[in-house]
């Protein structure tokens, strides 16, 4: 409360008393309850607390002040009054029942116990006493003071402006320590404090803990605001950030100032400004200094895995056998305060035979007040790569504890389990013979080539061809097999297919009787493959056939009369040839043959 | 030494950029000697060349590479004892074991499926079927029982062959992938605020069913699956295409 508040509570006394009179004259003296009490009985060192001395009865008259016993352990920071009446009727009659507090803020000035010694009242002659009052006072501060409702931005407490920034508007930056070592945790909280009317706000700077690990606790969304007295001021108290902070390396660290903007309601000016206006003001933090301190060399176990704080560890298979090559997992679940995020995996040796896999790890953990609790659980999957039985040897994790100063060392194991059926296993051959397998591993490169002989990975298009091939396979054989039933069946196809080539030889032999000068078998060849051909191509009998019957049968088919008319006349002059050659003036052989051939060429 | 791969893999001709891998290899150059594999296999596919890279995938800690490029390597030799053996000691060391794992009927009838690689199927099953043909016709021809012997021989030879290409026909269909990151989560969604369903490991194979935006829908061979990054799957016989 200010100083102003305190002032103005010092006139309420004899206000409170002053109406507790105005039923003095409608009543007479009665009994008196006097008591002492405080609001707690463990305090911090200089920290505020209230101590109310109540005074009660019936048809109370005017009471004077309680008079304080000497106080050589707290200092009194102000005091105030209030009080209350009850009035009730019973059986027509009126009482009334008057409260008086007279309360008292005080600060303890030493540590352990302080006893407040009985007060006294006098009133109509009568003398009261308290009981005497005891409390702790501690070094830490305890709990504050008569927290009032919370209230979200804007406008809690206090006044509108008109009082000085400096003092009464701050950004409080509070570690929970300020000696750690390195990786133990500490709680940084950063809150506002104000005594104005603040209607909103937001960060302006915030640093990035440079030297620290940092792992956010809360971070405000909205003015959440408390009353606390600090130093015999009313403050509203708002958290704005809560952080764990663990420190990387040794030495000084130092948290940088941070800034943080707030509107402060101003007061209205005249009758206009009804309802005042704000004023942009920044405020900014003080710098933090850490000693953060290196973790011992001496006696700095191997196992030592970055743990700092009090942990406790669980080791176990989640399964004694497996088969067909699935994995059994090692789980490795660390628990405790302190940094548990920051440990890292536990060592394992290697087993022939078994391959162990980067674990994966999960991690849980909550602050509580300044302290991190968790766990970090490792889960390493191990696949045997043989039968038999496995023994994964004992492993081990160190940390160190702050509050011993000293390393711990915890231990796990042995663990043991079975393999059966795994996939990779030693070849028959070898368990046959009674070898002993030492291990497994994949087949050695393929060794130096003098070419590489490559090939594109999709098989190449043209085979599809063949298939069209062998389509037209099965065409032709269906054909020629048809084509030779025909032959068998028909014999005008028979003759017709077989015409072209008994003509060639026909043709071939008269040819080669001409240059014999063998004119008589020249012109015999001549005549039989010019018969025979029309014969077979027409599939009729020419050789028995009249002139007039061959050029019927042979316009019948549709042959030129031109082409009908030539053909009966080399037979005809063949046949003058051979039976009447003194007709012949000037036969040529040659042309005759020529002609022969053309007009066979033209059927 | 990168630098000095990449010279390599320009400069030099596929059996000495493969020859190189091999001398690397030796050294335990592991890494070394994937990027010369890899500058081998640039002039195409090589059964050699894929199931050494496997061999430095899998030294290298990539069991999903591994995986991949002794596949690649089983696409083109089938028949090679060392690339089989290599394939299910890699898959014997993932992490994620296979769900729905043929029985040994279904295995039996893969493996007489894929005797044959792919490419030598098509040839078979072509000339199969022309020989076949020839076959068939002679005896339309001639009635030859010997010739329709024949034609039954070949023809069963070619419908085999003509399986086997159906049967990697398939499995390219498949689209079988493998995931090559230590490990991923499956997602309920193709978006980053999905729901994680399923925490897959590095060599675990999927087929990829669906591709949208940067993820992949990736189904396990036991029917469960989920959304995934495309940079932490890679398919066995097309590349899945980065993110655009």
């Amino acid at each position: 409360m200010s100083r102003r508040a305190w002032r103005a509570a010092r006139i309420v006394p004899p206000l409170a008393l002053a109406f507790a009179s105005a039923f003095a004259s409608v009543a007479g003296a009665a009994e008196l309850q006097f008591s002492a009490s405080v609001d707690r009985t463990t305090v911090g060192l200089g920290e505020p607390f209230q101590f109310v001395l109540t005074v009660q009865g019936e048809d109370m008259l005017s009471v004077p002040s309680p008079v304080l016993p000497p106080l050589p352990d707290v200092n009194v920071l102000g005091s105030s009054s209030s009080q209350s009446t009850n009035i009730s009727i019973v059986n027509g009659q009126m009482k009334r029942q008057a409260t008086v507090s007279f309360i008292y803020a005080l600060a303890a000035k030493q540590l352990g116990k302080v006893t407040i010694a009985p007060c006294r009242l006098t009133y109509q002659g009568r003398e009261y006493q308290t009981a005497p009052v005891e409390i702790t006072v501690v070094k830490a501060p305890q709990a504050q003071a008569a927290p009032q409702p919370s209230s979200s931005s804007p406008g809690l407490p206090a006044q509108r402006s008109q009082l000085p920034v400096d003092g009464n508007l701050t950004l409080s930056v509070t570690p929970s320590r300020r000696s750690v070592y390195v990786g133990e945790p500490l709680l940084l909280d950063v809150s506002l404090l104000t005594r104005f009317q603040i209607s909103n706000g937001g960060w302006a700077e915030v640093p990035a803990f440079e030297g620290f690990w940092v792992e956010k606790v809360f971070d405000a969304e909205r003015f959440d605001f408390q009353r606390r007295t600090i130093d015999g001021k009313s403050f509203a108290v708002a958290p704005l950030k809560k952080s764990i902070l663990f420190p990387l390396s040794p030495g000084v660290a130092t948290i940088k100032p941070m800034s943080f903007n707030v509107s402060v309601a101003q007061a209205p000016r005249d009758f206009f400004d009804a309802f005042g206006t704000s004023q942009a003001v920044r405020i900014r933090s003080k710098p933090v200094t850490i000693q953060v301190l290196d973790l011992p060399e001496r006696d700095r176990p191997a196992e030592f895995s970055g743990g700092v704080g009090q942990f406790d560890w669980a080791a176990n298979l989640d399964r004694a056998a497996t088969a067909n090559g699935e994995p059994v997992n090692l789980v490795v679940r660390v628990s405790g305060t302190g940094n548990v995020r920051m440990i890292d995996k536990p060592r394992i040796e290697t087993v022939a035979g078994l391959r162990i896999l980067p674990p994966e790890t999960k991690d849980e953990s909550r602050v509580s007040g300044d302290v991190v609790r968790g766990s970090r659980t490792f889960r390493f999957p191990m696949i045997p790569q043989r039968d038999g039985r496995f023994t994964v040897p004992a492993i081990a994790l160190a940390y160190f504890d702050p509050k011993a100063r000293a390393y711990r060392t915890l231990h796990a194991g042995p663990f043991e389990f079975t393999a059966t059926g795994s996939n990779v296993t030693a070849s028959p051959v070898a368990e046959a013979s009674g070898l002993r397998v030492l291990g497994s591993d994949i087949g050695y490169i393929k060794p130096d080539l003098r070419a590489l002989d490559t090939a594109p990975l999709a098989p190449p298009f043209w085979p599809n061809l063949v298939y069209l091939l062998s389509l037209g396979v099965l065409g032709v054989a269906f054909g020629y097999r048809g084509h030779s039933e025909r032959l068998a069946s028909d014999r005008g196809y028979a003759r017709k297919t077989r015409s072209s080539g008994l003509v060639r030889r026909r043709l071939k032999d008269a040819e080669s009787r001409l240059r014999k000068h063998d004119e008589q078998g020249f012109h015999a060849s001549l005549t039989q493959a010019v018969s025979g051909y029309v014969g077979d191509r027409f599939d009729i009998d020419s050789h028995a056939m009249t002139r007039d019957r061959l050029r019927a049968e042979l316009e019948q088919r549709a042959v030129a009369p031109e082409l009908a008319a030539e053909l009966i006349a080399i037979i005809d002059q063949c046949e003058i040839a051979r039976f009447s050659p003194g007709l012949l003036d000037a036969h040529d052989p040659r042309a005759l043959f020529e002609r022969t051939r053309d007009a066979l060429g033209r059927i | 030494m990168i630098a000095v791969l990449l010279l390599l893999a320009t400069a030099l001709r596929p059996v000495d950029a493969y020859n190189e891998g091999n001398r690397l290899y030796a050294a335990k150059d592991f890494n070394g000697a994937v990027s010369a594999y890899q500058a081998a296999l640039r002039g195409g596919a090589s059964a050699p060349a894929l199931y050494n890279l496997g061999n430095a995938e899998f030294k290298s800690g990539r069991i999903g590479q591994a995986i991949l490029a002794y596949r690649r390597a089983r696409y083109l030799a089938p028949r090679d004892a060392d690339i089989a053996t290599n394939l299910a000691f890699a898959r014997a060391y993932r992490a994620d074991k296979t769900l729905g794992a043929p029985g040994p009927l279904a295995l039996a009838l893969y493996d007489a499926l894929h005797v044959l690689s792919h490419r030598e199927s098509a040839l078979l099953a072509a000339f199969g079927v022309l020989l076949a043909t020839l076959g068939l016709g002679v005896w339309i021809v001639r009635r030859s029982r010997l010739a329709v012997a024949a034609a039954s021989v070949l023809a069963v030879a070619a419908t085999f062959a003509l399986a086997t290409q159906l049967a990697w026909r398939a499995e390219i269909d498949a689209r079988p992938a493998a995931i090559v990151v230590p490990q991923v989560s499956a997602l309920s969604g193709p978006s980053d605020d999905a729901k994680e369903i399923l925490l897959l490991h590095d060599g675990s194979e999927v087929a990829v069913r669906e591709m949208r935006g940067d993820y992949v829908l990736a189904q396990l061979p036991g029917g469960g699956g989920g959304w995934i990054r495309r940079d932490a799957i890679e398919r066995v016989f097309v590349a899945v295409p980065p993110a655009r």
